[in-house]
């Protein structure tokens, strides 16, 4: 048992920050990170910014070596999550090609796709997005219609895809496709490129940043078969991997705890902490955040000791869930000014990232089921 | 980093589980808390009382210890002997009961042989004598005492300021770890129960609305765990102060839930569950508690003064 970081570890971190610093524009947080890593403008930054990353090698560190990485630790992609996202996330969507996107063509991809897809997504000139939820499969992503049929040496993609972040701009997407069946062992991955004909992507305008949700239209799209990931009906195994790797993905925690602290600076600028009730406000917010950032290193653990992911992702998921709200509710009931668009842009940042919390990943009640079934082992209802 | 415990602090804990085992023995009848002599003595002759000052081992050993003796059925007093004795490098007669007002019932002091007493100068640590205590009676499930006459100011050994700040940051260590194990022991019990207790010929855990109220606890009960090791672990008054927050905070929706699912069991003396459930109604207002020790984090995190 040890809760503090080694001297590399610490390290990693000061470079990281060092490099944030160096490489982030002055107005970054007002003009760029307010706006959400899915922004046009942030993603068209991004591509500037992962290619620096790439120079400096810390795209991908956590990857392994014959892929392009340098093998480090899970937890140094744990810091390198934290300090990206509580920044606003400027490598945009590369974070999640780069964390379970990757990954998952790493496990389960042929030597063709993994020589194709794995070197482009380490140079950081590749875009992903994740084409899972339906307009009738959310929480129940397993019953998806969006269906894949063979057809000319390959598939015939026809249905629609929703709450797509950064599809208009993304070069490929990792996409679920029914080729039979109506249950989850029907399911199926493909790595459809974006250009194809009958892609069709149309902006939903959504609070939790600017261009972030889609809906994605497939209209007798061919994919060829070498854009299938892994076998037929292997899907469901390969999504659950790659959403053990989303729900703790994004270091929510940490983006939470520096909007509390920063918000105790703003409030206390203002004169406006001297207030008993408001010290106390914060500081259980802090306890929110600091729960969660714990549970999370919990998941990280099991992850450096190989240990195969458990139920307390989803644990982990439900506390930065609860986080984010905190952080947000703390700004809510003491700087409300802060979030007008004119106002703080990192306590706004932080009230608009909290509204889809409890939704993205997966929805905090589809994680409670799982803690039910899969850690407290109650009983299902049938 | 690594939140688990390590091979060696396993094997503490390993050593300590049959001892616990013993421990949970059927339930006396009517509103009398007893302390568990047996665990007791099992943990003085295994010598983990002594086990943060035993050479390479700390605080954060007997930490892990303590929450593990929380979580148990039966009470004894371990957070005042193996933390903030050994943290205050203070030589006290066990049990130790800490008073955070000499004129009101104060955990354990009826069983106490010593007790560590704040008061306006700041604390005092001192002995108690025959007929010093007496039992008070009451529904929070620990031998709880008070004081037959007022401590006066010249007993025992007052405790420097910086002594006093160790103290407070020990003892709110000390009632995160105790409210850790009795969370988790309210809640295996409960998770328990409502896989056996059918109604409308389902048993009652296979409901959504029980499951997911289960579930959020479980969160906050396995949270205020790691960050009660965390304080431990780092000593840092902090974090020791944050841990205490969180779980003053969690504890009604414990309590709350626990009790509500037990059903109508719940509120009688028969069914086990009030042993932990009024250990946490007691530990939730321990040391003024969730905004006390709120107020006190944001002193230390964000104040100008140190705080006690």
């Amino acid at each position: 048992m040890e809760f503090g970081w080694s001297e590399p570890e610490r390290n990693y971190r000061a470079r990281l920050r060092a490099f944030l610093a160096e490489n982030l524009p002055e107005d970054w947080w007002s003009e760029y990170a307010r706006r959400g890593p899915s922004a046009p403008k942030v993603m068209a930054f991004a591509r500037g910014f992962n290619a620096k990353m790439v120079e400096t090698g810390l795209l991908t560190r956590h990857w392994p070596r014959q892929y392009g990485g340098e093998d480090a630790p899970p937890w140094e992609h744990l810091i390198l999550s934290e300090e990206m996202w509580s920044i606003g996330e400027p490598r945009s969507c590369a974070y999640m090609a780069t964390n379970f996107i990757g990954p998952a063509i790493m496990a389960y991809g042929t030597p063709e796709q993994k020589a194709y897809h794995l070197g482009r997504i380490a140079a950081g000139d590749v875009y992903w997005c994740q084409g899972f939820s339906e307009p009738s499969a959310g929480s129940d992503l397993a019953s998806l219609r969006t269906t894949a049929t063979a057809a000319d040496g390959g598939y015939l993609i026809n249905g629609s895809k929703i709450w797509t972040s950064y599809a208009h701009s993304a070069d490929y997407c990792m996409l679920l496709a029914r080729t039979e069946g109506a249950t989850r062992d029907g399911i199926t991955v493909f790595l459809l490129d974006m250009r194809s004909k009958g892609v069709t992507v149309r902006p939903i305008p959504g609070m939790a940043g600017e261009q972030d949700f889609h809906e994605i239209f497939l209209d007798d799209v061919w994919a060829p078969s070498e854009a299938r990931l892994g076998e037929e009906g292997s899907g469901w195994a390969i999504v659950r991997t790659a959403l053990h790797g989303e729900r703790v993905g994004a270091a929510r925690h940490e983006a939470a705890a520096r909007a509390v602290a920063h918000a105790v600076t703003y409030l206390k600028a203002c004169g406006r902490f001297d207030e008993p009730v408001v010290k106390t406000r914060a500081v259980e917010a802090l306890a929110a955040t600091e729960a969660a950032r714990l549970l999370v290193y919990d998941v990280f653990d099991r992850r450096a000791k190989n240990l195969p992911p458990t139920a307390d992702t989803s644990i982990a998921r439900v506390a930065m869930m609860l986080s984010d709200k905190a952080a947000a509710n703390f700004i809510f009931e003491f700087a409300p000014e802060a979030v007008c668009l004119d106002g703080d842009p990192k306590l706004f940042t932080q009230v608009m990232k909290a509204l889809a919390s409890g939704v993205a990943a997966g929805a905090s009640e589809i994680q409670l089921n799982l803690i039910a079934r899969d850690h407290l082992h109650l009983p299902s209802g049938a | 980093m690594d939140t688990q415990p390590t091979p060696e602090q396993q094997a503490l804990l390993d050593a300590v589980a049959p001892m616990l085992a013993k421990a949970a023995a059927p339930p006396k009848e009517g509103l009398v808390y007893d302390y568990d002599q047996d665990l007791d003595d099992d943990l003085v002759a295994s010598g983990f009382h002594d086990l943060a000052r035993t050479e390479g081992y700390g605080l954060a050993d007997a930490a892990l210890i303590v929450e593990l003796v929380s979580g148990a059925l039966k009470v004894v007093e371990a957070g005042a002997t193996m933390l903030v004795a050994p943290g205050l490098d203070l030589d006290l007669p066990h049990p130790i009961a800490l008073v955070a007002d000499a004129r009101r019932p104060a955990r354990f002091l009826s069983v106490a042989r010593s007790a560590i007493v704040l008061d306006d100068g700041g604390a005092v640590a001192l002995e108690l004598q025959p007929g010093q205590t007496e039992t008070a009676d009451g529904i929070f499930a620990y031998p709880m005492g008070r004081f037959t006459s007022p401590v006066t100011p010249t007993e025992g050994v007052r405790l420097s300021r910086p002594m006093v700040r160790k103290l407070m940051s020990i003892w709110r260590l000390s009632l995160a770890l105790e409210a850790a194990g009795a969370m988790r022991g309210a809640l295996d019990f409960t998770v328990e129960y409502v896989k056996t207790r059918r109604q409308f010929n389902r048993a009652i855990g296979s409901y959504q609305a029980l499951q997911h109220r289960l579930a959020e606890r479980t969160v906050a009960a396995k949270a205020t765990r790691l960050l009660a090791l965390q304080a431990a672990w780092s000593g840092d008054p902090a974090h020791a102060a944050l841990a205490a927050t969180y779980a003053q905070g969690a504890i009604p929706a414990v309590i709350h839930d626990c009790q509500q699912f037990n059903g109508a069991n719940g509120v009688t003396y028969e069914h086990p569950l009030h042993y932990w459930t009024f250990r946490l109604a007691a530990l939730q207002g321990e040391l003024g508690g969730v905004s006390a020790q709120a107020q006190a984090a944001a002193e230390l995190l964000w104040g100008q003064d140190e705080s006690p």
